[in-house]
């Protein structure tokens, strides 16, 4: 009886078997199965303090790789492939950071991670994937160190650095009547690599002399005391690196002090992400540089940008929204250049590609030796524009970025000691 | 540097001042009455500066509009955590201290988040209202007329709270509970309520500062934060509980920081904690604290 029982379950088992082994071969041969998604980890802190200008970045990205999946996805050897973005909020935290990447790559994956608007999330991602071989994309994250002492082949960055930023204002500035400068810069490793940055330039291209400085900390509510004394010291221009909360307070309590009637002003990154929340409590004549000012219709790769990041997200796009869009083609050109995602081949492709940017920067490419983009910033003066709530820039002139970035020579030195 | 550079640095100090009063008097209001320490006065501060924006936009930058806004939101804000005391704090006033700090930690974060949620991640500011508008001139230069006018409230609230704890009845029943609540009680007060009336005092005050702040300043969910910090220093270098010592302790911040970033710019963010330091050491009961001897 056990014998019949476990004879006829044998012989079931192994008719199972032949038809399990039988059925895809045939499937195979009917249906060409669809090739598999690219994967992009994306880690980012979308929580948090940055959480506007960082979902910005990402909203941009989406954007392009919509576009790309629309028409069927990017070219390949093998076809035309789907991309999949999968998320990772980091909350402003290396450590954390560091875990969504291994997430991403280890367990979700990913063929490469794309990310970082903060400067020590950059770093810190960048450190485990030169470890870890994986390729990362930064799109946002500023410190020059990224891809100066620090960088290293898994590492490319679309965005400016803080060394560009800082020799850019200091470069337009050089042949300009101003010599007295005041400093005031949030107290953190961003304002203060902006400020040395600059400081540097001002020293390279001879822009003026350093009267005062003040450093109030990130989120400081009351600028007044700063405000005086940058006033005491009687500078002709002022250079900041303050951004979101702070340079909307400062630019409000300075009015009532009648600073910027006594002297000028340079905003580093005062865009879209200040002008828009602002409005008309923005001051005329002010300069702010950006690296994608609000030009809207403009020429018509801008049109084409703006209405499709309006349809897709119901608002117009901001400076950060450009630099996701950038990344993200970037990233397909180098796709469709190396005809792969795999990693070592597409590091090659991407180290000589170039793209054009919306106007008015036009195109940027990626440097062989230290993977950074050539991404120059634009300068503008505030004015108030009748056909929208806040002000926009006018008399717009483009700081190009090859002559702010460091040698090849001198980064590769600068690798060599730091090793 | 002339002597009215040195005149602007002292005004400029003044109004920093005023800010860390309003934030640290309720604080140190509802430590001295109801002994609990309100991790959440810096999440009603916050508050208070959004409702703000919220009513000026309702009403129009107006003066009027402000004056009405001014009238409202901290009370919404104040009316608000009273529930919020009935019908959460109340419960732990009896139990260890440590419960009250997690409840109100508890409630500074979900502060945060609420606020994100109605009023969304972008930056806001309250319009600067009309009257504003103009500076005042001192011997020359312009001083934004908005500081004069935060620098008088601060005096006003100061005044206005003295008063209130000092010269009412509300106030004698406050110093009463503060000092044994159980006679207190005994006496046929009805403590719970006077409670719950010092706590929205307390979260008054410091939605009045919000308030105040909104006009002048950019405003994000995570300025609460800061701003508890800033009472807790404040209340400690000024004695638990004292008045006084809370406008006093504010001033030497206040101007501390004025005339440290003077001389010393780049020690701008320490000032306040050097401050704080240089008490705990040598008077570390506070400037108008009452020593705590330990039996």
């Amino acid at each position: 009886m056990k014998l019949k029982i476990t004879l006829s379950v044998l012989m079931s088992s192994v008719i199972i078997f032949a038809l399990i082994l039988a059925i895809p071969g045939s499937v195979l041969v009917a249906t060409a199965k669809p090739l598999p998604p690219i994967k992009i980890g994306i880690v980012q802190s979308v929580s948090g303090m940055v959480s506007d200008f960082a979902l910005e970045d990402v909203e941009g990205f989406k954007v392009r790789i919509d576009e790309i999946n629309e028409k069927g996805g990017v070219k390949t050897k093998d076809g035309l492939r789907k991309i999949k973005l999968i998320v990772r909020d980091n909350k402003l935290k290396p450590d954390i950071a560091v875990k969504n990447a291994k997430s991403l790559i280890l367990e979700q994956k990913c063929n490469f991670l794309v990310g970082c608007i903060s400067s020590s999330c950059t770093l810190a991602v960048s450190q485990w994937a030169k470890e870890n071989k994986a390729l990362y994309w930064c799109w946002d994250a500023r410190t020059h160190h990224a891809t100066g002492s620090r960088g290293h082949r898994y590492y490319f960055r679309s965005s400016g650095n803080t060394w560009m930023n800082g020799h850019a204002a200091a470069y337009y500035f050089k042949d300009k009547p101003y010599t007295r400068w005041g400093f005031i810069n949030p107290d953190y490793s961003y304002g203060r690599s902006q400020f040395e940055s600059f400081v540097h330039g001002m020293k390279e291209f001879k822009a003026g002399v350093k009267v005062t400085e003040q450093w109030p900390k990130l989120g400081t509510t009351d600028f007044t005391p700063f405000i005086t004394a940058l006033m005491a010291a009687k500078p002709e221009m002022i250079y900041s690196s303050l951004w979101g909360t702070d340079a909307m307070t400062f630019i409000k309590q300075s009015k009532g002090y009648g600073l910027f009637k006594k002297m000028g002003y340079v905003g580093l990154f005062h865009g879209m992400p200040l002008l828009r929340p602002i409005g008309q409590e923005m001051v005329e004549g002010i300069y702010a540089l950006t690296e994608a000012p609000f030009v809207y219709p403009g020429p018509p790769e801008n049109r084409a940008f703006y209405d499709a990041y309006k349809d897709r997200t119901g608002k117009l796009p901001s400076d950060y929204s450009v630099l996701g869009y950038n990344a993200a083609t970037f990233i397909v050109a180098g796709i469709e250049k190396a005809g792969t995602a795999e990693t070592e081949a597409l590091i090659d492709a991407l180290e000589t590609v170039c793209i054009d940017t919306i106007a008015p920067a036009g195109r940027i490419c990626i440097r062989k030796c230290d993977h950074q983009s050539d991404y120059g910033i634009c300068i503008g003066k505030t004015v108030r524009d009748p056909k929208w709530p806040w002000f926009v820039l006018k008399d717009i002139e483009i700081i190009p970025g090859a002559p702010t970035m460091r040698s090849c020579e001198q980064i590769m030195d600068e690798r060599a000691k730091t090793k | 540097m002339e002597w009215e550079d040195l005149l602007f640095q002292f005004l400029s100090g003044l109004t920093t001042c005023m800010i860390y009063f309003l934030i640290a008097a309720g604080l140190t209001l509802i430590l001295g009455v109801l002994k609990i320490l309100n991790f959440a006065q810096g999440g009603i501060y916050m508050l208070g500066a959004y409702t703000t924006y919220t009513f000026m936009r309702l009403f129009g930058g107006s003066n009027l509009g402000f004056l009405l806004t001014l009238i409202i939101a901290p009370t919404v804000v104040a009316v608000f955590f009273c529930i919020l005391e009935v019908l959460l704090l109340r419960r732990f006033y009896e139990k260890p201290a440590l419960y009250v700090l997690l409840i109100t930690y508890g409630v500074l974060i979900a502060t945060y988040d609420m606020a994100r949620m109605i009023w969304g991640w972008i930056i806001k500011t309250a319009p600067m209202p009309a009257m504003f508008q103009r500076p005042v001139e001192i011997f020359g230069r312009f001083f934004p007329l908005y500081n004069v006018f935060l620098i008088s409230m601060g005096f006003f609230m100061f005044f206005l709270i003295w008063f209130v704890i000092h010269k009412t009845v509300w106030g004698k029943m406050m110093r009463a509970a503060a000092d044994d609540r159980e006679m207190t009680a005994a006496l046929g007060i009805n403590v719970p309520l006077v409670f719950t009336s010092v706590f929205g005092l307390g979260a008054w005050i410091a939605a009045i500062g919000g308030a105040l702040v909104a006009p002048m300043a950019g405003m994000a969910a995570d300025m609460g934060i800061e701003a508890g910090i800033i009472a807790f220093i404040v209340v400690v270098i000024a004695g638990l509980g004292s008045l006084p010592g809370a406008l006093l302790a504010a001033f030497i911040c206040g101007e501390v920081q004025a005339f440290g970033i003077l001389v010393l710019p780049e020690l701008a963010i320490a000032f306040m904690y050097l401050v704080l330091v240089i008490v705990l050491i040598v008077r570390p009961w506070g400037l108008f604290g009452k020593p705590v001897i330990i039996k």
